[in-house]
């Protein structure tokens, strides 16, 4: 008996495991499948880079890339940009602010900080399929001075003049 | 009585609250931003004066400020960005005028104390400016061929201990097209975010380890005895060194050198605020030691300073 619950509970892993990988990344805001290459910090606090998503096809892969490029800024950084490190250098925050994670990814509010280079169209050498995926590789702009100011009303991150 | 009671326990929470909320409003640090002297030398903004017979060259920052217009696009960009974190910066201009006015009676100051004490011209900026953080500056355009970029080199240094705390090094991309402004913009935003996190990283010490000062302890000649004198059966030497252990932040410093006629002590780490959550700084800090000496055992003592971080003590008179 206590096998059949075993391997259940496997099945039941390998198939959320299965649609994590498939389904929109944005809500899983922990999810940090994704890869980035620095090309320029931009004027009026923006941060131009490419970021290769994956998705069941290009357009979610696509749409999976502008909250990855946001998940990129705030948890891990952009190498070899004036961004080395992540904004939010505490992870413990996707825990103690949970709620506010959930509102920005799970109501779109992300979209307002992020926006695709050019016309949406994928370069075909960008395109890439693994396994069952897609992997789409997408300039992308974020708005790093204005997700700074949320971040540091939010208390998620301290201001540098926090403290004085 | 009940009346009474509850108003006294009132105006005392009160009390309490209000030296809360001004324990709370901490000094924010000064930042202000100089060309390097390396830059300075390069694009000939400087002078020379002749220091006890050995030529010296200094930075001229009134000059580059009145001949170097790239210069004060790249100031104006970083004030603008710094402004925009919360950290509007001492202007260089401003501090300079204020050197200038200031000159006659730093002199008369010097002469009436009979201090040896020596100054640069940039710790007297310092001095006037009263920054804690330098952040010094400097840039060199690269030309290959028809291309143009630019090598960015900003450094934050702390003004009390002249370590370096932040920085943000590097060459752009090649342009073939961009002007010469466009870039140094372009460099000062290339950097601006890693300087601001290294910067941050200090503050979040400062908060947690006091900022940190030297001290220096001296004696006059005409003090009766010197550091090796017992005071209720310890030598003075030691009394100062354990003042100072006791006034540190986690009784943080260093005795780097220690004689019968000198006490040199470096990385004293003192708190930000003093016990009444005054926001404080070396020369308050050091003070308490001129006070405690003076209280204490019937000492007078001189205190000096160096720029904003190095407090010398000379004990005897005053």
């Amino acid at each position: 008996m206590s096998k059949i619950k075993g391997l259940v509970v496997l099945l039941m892993l390998s198939v959320l495991s299965f649609s994590a990988n498939a389904q929109n990344t944005a809500t899983d805001f922990s999810s940090m499948n994704y890869e980035v290459q620095f090309i320029r910090t931009g004027l009026d606090g923006t941060i131009l880079f490419k970021i290769y998503s994956y998705g069941k096809d290009d357009d979610q892969a696509i749409a999976n890339a502008k909250s990855d490029a946001l998940k990129a800024v705030m948890f891990r950084g952009i190498p070899g940009s004036d961004l080395v490190g992540p904004m939010v250098t505490d992870l413990a925050a996707l825990e103690t602010h949970k709620d506010f994670f959930q509102t920005f990814f799970g109501t779109q509010q992300y979209l307002q900080y992020v926006s695709i280079s050019g016309d949406g169209s994928v370069d075909g050498d960008d395109r890439f399929k693994v396994g069952k995926r897609f992997k789409v590789g997408v300039v992308v702009s974020v708005q790093k001075g204005n997700l700074r100011k949320l971040l540091e009303a939010a208390g998620i991150i301290r201001g540098l003049s926090s403290g004085f | 009585m009940k009346k009474i009671t509850s108003w006294f326990i009132g105006t005392l929470l009160l009390m309490v609250s209000a030296n809360t909320l001004m324990a709370q409003a901490a000094k924010k640090p000064t930042i202000m931003v100089v060309p390097s002297k390396n830059w300075c030398v390069e694009n000939g903004f400087t002078k020379t004066y002749s220091n006890q017979g050995k030529t010296e060259i200094e930075p001229d920052y009134e000059m580059a400020l009145a001949n170097n217009f790239d210069l004060k696009l790249v100031i104006g960009k970083i004030n603008g960005m710094m402004s925009e974190r919360g950290f509007p910066l001492k202007d260089l201009e401003a501090s300079l005028a204020s050197l200038k006015n200031n000159a006659a009676e730093e002199m008369l100051t010097a002469s009436k104390s009979g201090s040896e004490v020596s100054e640069s011209a940039v710790d007297k900026l310092k001095k006037v400016a009263k920054a804690d953080i330098i952040m010094e500056l400097s840039w060199k355009m690269n030309q290959r061929g028809p291309f143009k970029s630019v090598s960015f080199i900003l450094r934050g240094l702390d003004a009390y201990t002249n370590k370096q705390v932040a920085d943000g090094i590097g060459t752009g991309p090649e342009n073939g097209s961009a002007a010469v402004p466009v870039l140094l913009e372009t460099a000062v935003l290339a950097h601006i975010d890693n300087f601001n996190a290294k910067l941050q990283a200090h503050f979040d010490d400062l908060f947690a380890n006091g900022r940190e000062v030297g001290l220096k302890i001296r004696k006059w000649d005409s003090f009766d005895g010197d550091l090796e004198k017992e005071f209720d059966g310890e030598e003075l030497g030691s009394l100062i060194e354990k003042w100072v252990g006791d006034n540190t932040q986690k009784g943080r410093f260093s005795t780097q050198d220690a004689t019968e006629t000198m006490m040199n002590f470096e990385q004293v780490r003192i708190p930000l605020f003093d016990p009444n959550g005054r926001a404080t700084d070396t020369r308050n800090w050091a003070k308490g030691l001129q006070k405690w000496l003076k209280e204490k055992y019937k000492i007078d003592a001189k205190l000096t300073m160096k720029g904003l971080g190095e407090a010398t003590i000379i004990i005897g008179e005053k």
